[in-house]
């Protein structure tokens, strides 16, 4: 008996001591998930297009000079995701936004940016970025008041601008298609509509 | 009443254990430290130039003297003073709503604002020295008395740090909560 009871405190000790171990390797995950999860969701920046607002229509050309029509009611959402091959954030932020496209149905992909075309050209082909939408128009930038990099602005089948910001990682764009889901512009919208609902509360 | 030994034993490891990490996290940037004094804005200006490195070496004599047996009734004395001393200290600049000065707990890398929760622990620590001081059982210590000692004591340690953490993680928490 004697020795089942000490066989049984011993093991429970070491089990003790491993579960407070779990925990404190927990807490500290948590810890830098708080530090990591703060500045969720696309950022409004100050002005441009209103979300909710009509989409300007715009027909800027894309590499090889064809018209790509944007802002006209269509088929398919349109995302548009300004870019610029020196922004290292962009590069590393593309494949995240084709797939986040890819699970969506019927969304079109557009990338746009700006400057000399011989640039977006070789970024193209050394990006891999062959057979999607890439238009370079300044006037495209300039209607949507991009002054941040990368910036992108979803469009939905009538040609309303639904949601609209600066994307910094997968979530952000992801952000972008819940914010149409839900029917607010940004996360500022998000946090101050649902402030607002709790002192109804 | 007494207390068992193994009880005496981990209360008084348990302590020592916060008081020298403590005192460590001071004396590794004491001029941190001057200036958390500076903020509690309870002594004379100029005066935490001396009071900073006492505090630190203050923590780290009542550590040696806890685990040390002959003076351990008087250590406990005095950690609980200098522990109703803290107490007092972060509850008089709560209630002047100083709650944004650094805590000084965890030294200046994980800075915490000073909250309400604080003054709770010092109250448990301070049942701990109460136990620590108590009177003690004569019993003869077993080998098995040790490594229960030992064990208690380690998945004390652990959990007090998973705790603190915890708590000094609220503040995030709550800025999650309520966006404004």
């Amino acid at each position: 008996m004697n020795e089942t009871l000490l066989a049984s405190h011993l093991l429970l000790w070491v089990v003790v001591l491993v579960l407070a171990g779990v925990v404190v390797a927990l807490v500290r995950q948590i810890g830098i998930l708080h530090e990591r999860v703060a500045p969720v969701g696309a950022l409004a920046v100050a002005d441009g297009i209103e979300v909710g607002a009509e989409a300007p229509v715009l027909r800027p050309p894309d590499l090889t000079g064809r018209p790509v029509e944007i802002g006209r009611a269509s088929a398919q959402s349109t995302l548009l995701f300004f870019l610029s091959p020196t922004c290292p954030v962009c590069k590393t932020l593309l494949p995240s936004v084709r797939r986040v496209v890819a699970a969506q149905t019927e969304v079109r992909l557009v990338l746009a940016s700006d400057g000399p075309v011989e640039e977006h050209r070789a970024f193209v082909a050394a990006a891999g970025l062959e057979g999607l939408s890439y238009v370079v128009s300044t006037e495209l930038g300039l209607a949507y008041r991009v002054a941040k990099l990368p910036y992108a602005v979803l469009i939905d089948r009538a040609g309303i601008v639904r949601a609209r910001g600066l994307v910094n990682t997968r979530e952000h764009v992801e952000s972008l298609f819940e914010a149409e889901a839900r029917g607010v512009g940004s996360v500022q919208e998000f946090l101050a509509d649902r402030a607002s609902r709790e002192r109804v509360v | 009443m007494t207390i068992d030994p193994v009880l005496d034993l981990t209360a008084r490891a348990g302590l020592a254990t916060v008081l020298a990490t403590a005192a460590l996290h001071k004396v590794r940037d004491l001029d941190a430290f001057r200036s958390v004094v500076r903020e509690y804005a309870l002594l004379p200006n100029g005066s935490e130039r001396l009071v900073a490195p006492g505090l630190a070496v203050l923590e780290i004599a009542l550590a040696g003297a806890l685990v040390w047996p002959p003076v351990r009734v008087e250590a406990c004395v005095a950690l609980g003073a200098l522990l109703l001393a803290y107490t007092m200290a972060i509850g008089i600049n709560l209630a002047r709503g100083r709650r944004h000065i650094d805590c000084g707990c965890f030294g200046p890398a994980h800075r915490q604002a000073l909250s309400g929760w604080m003054v709770w622990r010092n109250l448990v620590l301070l049942a701990a020295a109460v136990v620590a001081g108590w009177p003690v059982s004569p019993r003869p210590l077993e080998p098995l008395d040790f490594f229960t000692f030992v064990s208690g004591w380690l998945a004390l340690a652990l959990c007090w740090t998973a705790a603190a953490r915890l708590l000094g993680q609220w503040d995030a928490v709550r800025a999650l909560r309520s966006p404004t």
